[in-house]
């Protein structure tokens, strides 16, 4: 198991309302998580505690069998890469700076990248298809490559699980499935994924496992197709939501009923 | 082929920055050579030289003292300050992730300012006068990191508003010093020393910050591709596994020490740390590890030349903030509206 959470909550200082309340779950390499909950539902919250960004208040987080907390952040991000909601840098770096900093956690503090280390940013341009993009500014790109540019970013990083903060928000329905398309591929290499979505026909396209901010931050962890249902996914949304067989696509498809 | 021409475009970025290293590299030994040889007692460049390799007949008296007693502490001090400005304005703009700022707009030239006005109260020595700099930069840069962490607002227009506070309150400081100091010796030359000024250094005084200011760009240059990894945000920068609090005390302990450094032996000079940075990145682009050099080499030629014509243009010598002033403001207007898409 790359991850091991066991019975974490979170409320933030000095506040009652626990954003996190006992939450457990696992997952194994190549394994997908989806995450599913309404705004403020402490989604994000949850992935900065997997980050090892912010502490849990209670219980544990095991990351290959260590306890994250005990783990200093450089050995955290070794093993976890993150990609979180878009950004805009100050700095115009280029594509290739830019990709090339997912290279930090494996440098010492005083040091700088190495050829090797631009090598493996060339060969994973190169797979991700981006090579185009090297040499321009990383502000200057569109959503999609841009998401597809932080992506590579956290690739360089060499980690064994990678966190997604919500991959496919603004961004425009081709490049959606792209992203999603490559989330299963990256998954099927042996990538832990664990992801956020609004979506969930997001979640049933990945399959996986699915998780569900069901109530005052309980958690209800499980297989995809058990854990979206009609009824749950009303429950959490409070809006008529379908899950209907599609026959021309052979699979499940979530449908808002009408508005 | 992507992959060929993308791969020859970024090594021939590489080879332009070091280009346009050597270039401004030679550039600033040509402009060092010149500003050997004019002013009020002109030379011509073979003497010159001559003087400095130690070939020249001893009884040229003249040529000896207006060269090594004069003119040559004088440039190396306008180039290691306009190297050491340059550099802290860059850092500071990295790890603040704020191409707005420098040491100037963040209050610490005017709290070193005042830790150095408040030594020469004292009547302390060279050395004293940089530690008390030094202590008044921290002091300042500290409590302009405050009022946003106080706010919860971590906006750039924040920061700068910050920073404006504080240098405007330390300019108060710094004027209550003034009317207390004694009128016939003190406040005259703590407001000379203030507009900033090459013109009384001393080898003693070159030799008391070249220690401390050789030091800290060493640090900043090994920290230069940790600084860009900060400048992407905190929370990327933490998980990248970056310590993001150590790197960031260690720059501005860094880029502090070489302000105050400056400031401890030339007085304010302002806008060499706002607008050198901004040129460099059209010159050699964002990456610090390019970057910072070309800053230190551009900011080093900048205050060499501003220097040097303000010694020689005008009969009577004139403070070098005013020349800075009048050509960096309207130069970094000109670099707001061309950047302004970024900045937004």
């Amino acid at each position: 198991m790359i991850y091991e959470v066991n019975n974490i909550s979170f409320a933030y200082p000095n506040t009652e309302k626990l954003i996190l309340n006992e939450v457990s779950f696992s997952l194994a390499r190549g394994e997908i998580l989806s995450i599913l909950g309404p705004n403020g539902a402490g989604k994000s919250t949850l992935l900065n505690c997997l980050a090892g960004l912010v502490k849990p208040t209670h219980g544990e987080i095991l990351l290959d069998g260590k306890d994250i907390s005990d783990l200093p952040g450089k050995n955290i991000a070794q093993k976890i890469g993150y990609v979180q909601q878009a950004h805009t840098p100050a700095f115009s770096y280029s594509v290739f700076e830019f990709v090339l900093m997912g290279r930090a956690p494996k440098i010492s503090f005083f040091g700088r990248p190495q050829k090797k280390d631009e090598e493996l940013v060339w060969q994973t341009l190169e797979i991700m298809k981006i090579t185009h993009l090297a040499n321009r500014p990383y502000t200057q790109l569109s959503g999609g490559e841009r998401q597809q540019c932080v992506i590579a970013h956290v690739l360089v990083q060499e980690p064994q699980a990678i966190l997604f903060d919500e991959p496919t928000a603004s961004l425009d329905y081709g490049n959606q499935a792209r992203i999603l398309r490559l989330i299963k591929r990256l998954s099927a290499q042996g990538y832990a994924i664990i992801m956020t979505t609004h979506n969930p026909d997001h979640a049933m396209l990945l399959g996986g496992k699915t998780a569900l901010f069901a109530q005052a931050g309980k958690l209800s962890c499980g297989k995809t197709s058990e854990i979206i249902t009609e009824e749950s996914l009303q429950k959490i949304y409070h809006t008529d939501v379908r899950l209907l067989y599609v026959d021309a696509l052979q699979r499940q498809a979530c449908l808002h009923a009408k508005l | 082929m992507i992959i060929q021409s993308e791969r020859e475009l970024e090594h021939k970025h590489k080879r332009q920055a070091r280009l346009i290293n050597i270039a401004l590299l030679i550039l600033l030994f040509t402009t060092a050579l010149i500003a050997l040889c004019i002013g009020k007692y002109p030379l011509k460049p073979l003497s010159a030289l001559a003087v400095l390799f130690g070939k020249a007949n001893l009884h040229d008296v003249m040529d000896y003292h207006v060269v090594l007693g004069l003119r040559l502490p004088r440039i190396i001090a306008s180039i290691i300050c306009g190297a050491a400005l340059a550099s802290s304005g860059t850092a500071y703009q990295g790890i603040f992730k704020n191409p707005l700022v420098s040491s100037e707009f963040l209050g610490v030239s005017q709290g070193a300012c005042v830790g150095a006005a408040i030594a020469i109260l004292l009547s302390a020595s060279a050395a004293q006068i940089q530690l008390f700099a030094f202590l008044g930069g921290l002091l300042a840069v500290g409590l302009t990191l405050l009022i946003p962490a106080l706010m919860r607002n971590n906006s750039n227009l924040m920061l700068v508003l910050s920073g404006i506070i504080i240098g405007g309150a330390m300019s108060s400081v710094l004027g209550f010093i003034k009317y207390i100091a004694d009128p016939e010796t003190e406040l005259a030359a703590i407001t000379y020393w203030q507009m900033g000024s090459f013109s009384y250094i001393t080898s003693d005084q070159l030799a008391s910050v070249l220690l401390p200011m050789g030091l800290a760009s060493l640090c900043l240059f090994g920290l230069s591709w940790r600084i860009d990894i900060l400048s992407l945000g905190e929370s990327e920068a933490q998980t990248l596994g970056t310590n993001v609090p150590l790197v960031r005390i260690f720059t501005i302990i860094c880029a502090t020490l070489l302000t105050a450094s400056s400031v401890s032996i030339a007085g304010t000079i302002s806008w060499v740390g706002l607008i050198i940075p901004h040129f460099g990145r059209i010159l050699v682009g964002t990456g610090n590890t390019r970057l910072l050099p070309t800053a230190c080499l551009g900011g080093a030629l900048f205050l060499l030349t501003v220097d040097t014509v303000t010694r020689t243009a005008t009969a009577a010598e004139m403070p070098i903030s005013i020349l800075t002033g009048l050509i960096g403001a309207p130069l970094y207007a000109w670099l707001l509206y061309k950047r302004r898409m970024i900045i937004n």
